[in-house]
């Protein structure tokens, strides 16, 4: 099964529905394919969609797809990571109207320098990395979360500063 | 959002409210959390902000934090600056998505953040009080 999500940007990220319904017409060895819409105009003809899910469902698509691939917004990226998935990033990308600028084509390739994610830019690129088969898309969970240094820096400050 | 409650362990123990809109996301997420919804989008949107300005004053006038803490974008511009006026702490983080350019948001509260915290090293300036310390990943 493949899951999709355009997140909740006003912007339309109408060509990642174009390629989801290209990938569901044409190519079955995945399965269903869902998409999330969000405030895309274009209406998918071949997959299963909704625009708007609960956040409990959307994990819980996330949690059963063999491939999870979304835009490149830093939610729908992180919660993709901590389920235990190697998301394919789409990006959205300003000259085409789908971002106020080009920001997730740079954080899209700095998850895929970090090996956390894949990035796709067109149909032929999704379909190249689909032929990965399964166990690309997946990771092991930490059993114990990592330390963040953000938070234990940010409690030092606040004992330092006053605020609470 | 998603970015802010994955740094709550931060927050959850003391007296805190959240601020955001009125997202299906967002309705889940915090269902058990004291919140108020701004108005949106946010994204270039003048009317929006002036709405907020209003907004931000009401709420920051009845709930009298002594912290902020935000994670951007658009909504986090009125309460940066008028916490400032207020003379409230304000913390901002900057997305996770932001890897070498600033947002707007983050341009347009720079002068009222007194802690300015980016999640990429490569956006680190520490002439300009801007800090990496991790990020969320």
């Amino acid at each position: 099964m493949i899951a999709a999500f355009t997140g909740t940007e006003k912007f339309a990220f109408n060509r990642l529905v174009s390629m989801m319904d290209a990938i569901s017409n044409q190519n079955s060895d995945w399965g269903s394919v869902f998409i999330q819409t969000g405030s895309c105009t274009k209406v998918p003809k071949y997959c299963e969609w909704k625009s708007l899910i609960p956040f409990e469902a959307v994990c819980e698509q996330m949690n059963q797809a063999d491939v999870v691939i979304c835009h490149a917004g830093a939610g729908t990226t992180m919660l993709a990571i901590r389920l235990g998935k190697i998301p394919i990033l789409v990006p959205r990308k300003k000259a085409l109207g789908e971002h106020v600028d080009d920001h997730q084509l740079l954080f899209s390739g700095k998850m895929e320098h970090l090996k956390k994610a894949y990035v796709a830019n067109d149909e032929n690129e999704l379909k190249i990395l689909l032929k990965k088969g399964k166990n690309a898309f997946k990771t092991e969970l930490k059993k114990e979360p990592k330390k963040s240094t953000l938070i234990v820096k940010l409690n030092a400050w606040m004992e330092h500063r006053g605020g609470s | 959002m998603f970015e802010l409650l994955c740094i709550e362990s931060h927050f959850k123990h003391v007296d805190h409210f959240f601020v955001t809109f009125d997202t299906l996301d967002a309705l889940s997420l915090l269902k058990n959390e004291k919140k108020y919804f701004a108005h949106h989008p946010t994204n270039r949107n003048i009317k929006n902000f002036i709405k907020n300005i209003f907004f931000t004053w009401k709420i920051l006038r009845r709930e009298k934090p002594t912290l902020i803490l935000s994670t951007g974008a658009g909504i986090s511009v009125p309460f940066m600056i008028l916490g400032r006026l207020l003379k409230i702490k304000t913390i901002y983080i900057e997305s996770l998505t932001r890897i070498e350019e600033l947002s707007l948001s983050a341009k347009m509260n720079a002068f009222f953040i007194d802690l300015f915290l980016v999640q990429w090293p490569e956006l680190e300036d520490v002439s300009k009080k801007r800090f990496y310390w991790g990020n969320v990943l």
